[in-house]
């Protein structure tokens, strides 16, 4: 079990113990924080460097970081940010078409080495990958985080209704790309 | 706890004839039973504590029972089981085929990628900052001085030079020098320098005084007040004249 964050703020806040408080947050947090990112980047390198910079932001702002709000909270919020950030500068350094660009998601998930096309899973991601960006966030976060709508509000800076209404409208288009497959 | 050998004197006095029994147990389990076994006892005591669906008194939502696999998994790995709970009837009236995938992830990950993340913290900056103003500041105020130094220097250097070179030329013999002079290399100095001589000007000023004088006289007295009024400072300058 992993302490408190409330505990590891604490040790992250002593000189002698920041070090460890800091791996421990990241021990803590880092499984979760890497399949929300890799989820949107599909490729594992694009994920890795994107976790490393994550974690190199809450080490330099940990010290500012506000206790009203919760860590786990802030963390996904940068996670999320630098997450868009790395799509919006793949979008603008690529000269692929948007209908190109979408082959090229399809293909990177069909070349992971576990891909099996009869599985629902794999279906299941093809399928999100149909969805667009914001949605297809607002999606994971809800269906493999199981994140309340109130959190995904703070992280995102959306309106709850909007939120819903956007994660009702994935679903339901995911159901129905499963459904004809 | 007897020691085995005790044990075994034990029973061949007691029954003899189950020495020679093996103690192999001959049932069979299935394989992987003792792995399963807890999420199994998890999974009935869970079970055991909702009402019978044959019960005619009870309802349980549709696909609840398709979902409770996943939702017991949920609930052992630590999830927040009230939030999924709320996910599994939302998807159940949007989308119901989601309630029925796994949500473990089918990508491939490097092996012991989790245990061995590692972050390179970066150094603290605060000091390195603070020692990097000093130097700005250093090396400003070295230059500040060294241009200080050069600019007072030169200063110095060049105004002692002035005042040799105003040292000599004032105990020049001009005359002296002049006089040494031939009387061509004058002239053609003259020439090329278009120079007035001292006589000259005097020569110029008193024609123009004595045109001056002329209008004076042509002008009458009373714009020669106003004039003087207006230009207070002719008043001084013309008495001067007056005396010469």
């Amino acid at each position: 079990m992993f302490p408190s964050d409330k505990e590891l703020l604490s040790q992250f806040s002593f000189s002698s113990t920041k070090e460890k408080g800091f791996t421990s947050i990241i021990k803590k947090y880092q499984e979760k924080l890497y399949w929300h990112i890799r989820r949107m980047v599909i490729d594992h390198a694009d994920a890795d460097d994107i976790l490393q910079n994550v974690f190199i932001k809450v080490w330099k702002g940990l010290e500012n970081f506000r206790e009203d709000s919760q860590l786990y909270t802030w963390l996904y919020r940068i996670a999320t940010n630098e997450t868009l950030s790395f799509l919006e500068k793949q979008k603008r350094n690529s000269t692929l078409s948007l209908s190109d660009m979408e082959n090229s998601w399809e293909n990177k998930i069909k070349a992971d080495e576990h891909f099996d096309s009869n599985q629902l899973e794999w279906k299941l991601q093809l399928a999100i990958k149909q969805l667009p960006e914001k949605q297809r966030l607002v999606f994971n976060l809800r269906y493999f985080d199981a994140m309340p709508y109130e959190e995904m509000s703070r992280i995102l800076d959306t309106s709850e209704g909007s939120l819903k209404a956007s994660y009702h409208h994935a679903a339901k288009k995911i159901e129905m790309i499963l459904t004809s497959y | 706890m007897k020691p085995q050998n005790t044990i075994l004197e034990e029973l061949n006095e007691i029954a003899p004839t189950l020495i020679k029994v093996g103690k192999a147990m001959p049932y069979a389990i299935h394989q992987g039973y003792f792995e399963q076994l807890a999420e199994s006892i998890l999974e009935k005591a869970t079970f055991d504590l909702m009402p019978s669906s044959e019960n005619k008194g009870y309802q349980v939502p549709n696909q609840y029972f398709s979902g409770l696999a996943n939702k017991i998994l949920q609930r052992v790995k630590g999830a927040d089981t009230e939030e999924l709970g709320a996910l599994m009837l939302e998807n159940e009236s949007i989308a119901p085929i989601l309630n029925s995938i796994s949500k473990e992830m089918p990508f491939a990950l490097p092996e012991y990628y989790f245990e061995q993340f590692d972050i390179q913290i970066p150094v603290e900056k605060t000091k390195v900052v603070q020692l990097k103003k000093m130097r700005t500041w250093v090396t400003y105020a070295a230059a500040a001085v060294f241009v200080g130094i050069m600019v007072t220097g030169s200063f110095l250097f060049s105004d002692k030079k002035q005042e040799q070179d105003f040292e000599k030329y004032q105990n020049m013999d001009v005359s002296g020098a002049l006089d040494k002079v031939s009387d061509s290399e004058l002239n053609s100095y003259i020439d090329e320098n278009h120079t007035v001589s001292l006589d000259e000007l005097n020569e110029n000023d008193r024609a123009n005084f004595d045109n001056f004088d002329d209008k004076i006289q042509s002008m009458s007295s009373e714009n020669i007040s106003q004039y003087l009024n207006e230009n207070v400072f002719l008043e001084n300058k013309l008495e001067n004249a007056g005396e010469k």
